[in-house]
């Protein structure tokens, strides 16, 4: 499967509008700017996928993982280094707090961070696309990047995807992770039939 | 309004933007790049002949931010606006601290009305004072 230039140009727009949003949330609850790498699009299988995952971030990840579904489905994600979780939780629990209190919280505190921030994400995207998007309950996957880009074996990894990224980094340096989405190219046709609606739109 | 100046990395974004200032100033020209550099150096060439830059932020260039502190060289920032989706607060304070309008995407006719609005009453103001 191939995207045409328009249609790499339209989905790394509206996903950039998408984690533009997000990330104010992001800087909100942890009170600086952060700053946002630009878009990237790759349509491959699965299993090339995960071997580039590994090659540059280390082949232990952990992510907090969110399906959606609606006229479009597919999964979205938030990973981050496993070391910097604690980080992320302690901005929002305050510095002062006990580290085995932080530690025990930990993956409430994750998943919220995550759920906000994707929901933000998605929101953004179902009021661009004019869609509505259902997102489950957002979990938390830690384990080799094999077990994080495949929860419940859902693709197999053969599969062939479209995946999504951008990446963040907090200002102060302490966490970086990115957001990204990963979609099925067997599902991906209603997603690009809303693109070409919403081109159609604005080309008007 | 007569001649913009636009620059954004995506192209639908600049089409967008071309097309919602033609319906309300069908003689304007609005160039449109995608890469901040050259728009830069569009802007070097045209000066005092551009009524407005609209830049996109998260470009793989150069940002926003560091555009604005290009252009500020040489380039009277009351008659520039970003346009993002990235509505952090520190970020918008940034740039409206510069003196640059921010208007957050999606775009949409009226807030490209409401912008050109808000230059003219500036340019009104800035002849008075």
């Amino acid at each position: 499967m191939n995207l045409s230039e328009l249609q790499e140009d339209l989905l790394k727009e509206i996903f950039n509008m998408g984690v533009g949003h997000a990330s104010a949330s992001i800087a909100e609850f942890a009170q600086c700017e952060v700053e946002l790498t630009v878009p990237e699009v790759r349509i491959c299988e699965l299993s090339i996928l995960i071997k580039n995952i590994s090659a540059t971030e280390g082949n232990k990840l952990s992510a907090v993982i969110q399906a959606y579904s609606g006229p479009f489905e597919g999964t979205a994600m938030m990973l981050y280094s496993e070391d910097a979780s604690l980080d992320l939780v302690r901005l929002i629990m305050g510095s002062e707090t006990p580290l085995e209190q932080l530690s025990e919280m930990e993956s409430d505190a994750l998943c919220e961070i995550g759920n906000i921030v994707m929901n933000s994400c998605l929101a953004s995207l179902g009021t661009i696309l004019e869609a509505e998007i259902e997102t489950n309950l957002p979990e938390i996957i830690t384990g080799n990047t094999c077990d994080v880009l495949t929860p419940d074996g859902k693709l197999p990894l053969d599969k062939q995807v479209v995946f999504l990224r951008m990446g963040f980094k907090l200002e102060t340096g302490h966490l970086r992770g990115y957001l990204s989405f990963i979609l099925d190219t067997d599902k991906i046709r209603v997603l690009l039939d809303c693109l070409q609606r919403y081109y159609e739109k604005v080309s008007a | 309004m007569q001649l913009v100046l636009a620059v954004d990395d995506s192209k639908v974004a600049l089409l967008q933007i071309k097309k919602y200032i033609q319906k309300s100033y069908p003689n304007c020209e609005v160039i449109t790049v995608t890469n901040p550099i050259e728009g830069i150096e569009i802007a070097k060439e045209k000066q005092a002949k551009l009524d407005m830059i609209l830049l996109d932020f998260n470009m793989k260039e150069m940002n926003g931010l560091d555009t604005i502190l290009q252009l500020e060289n040489f380039f009277d920032l009351s008659k520039v606006a970003i346009c993002s989706a990235n509505t952090q607060k520190i970020l918008i304070d940034k740039i409206t601290n510069k003196g640059v309008l921010f208007i957050d995407k999606p775009l949409s006719q009226e807030k490209i009305d409401d912008m050109t609005a808000s230059f003219k009453t500036r340019q009104i103001k800035g002849k008075a004072s």
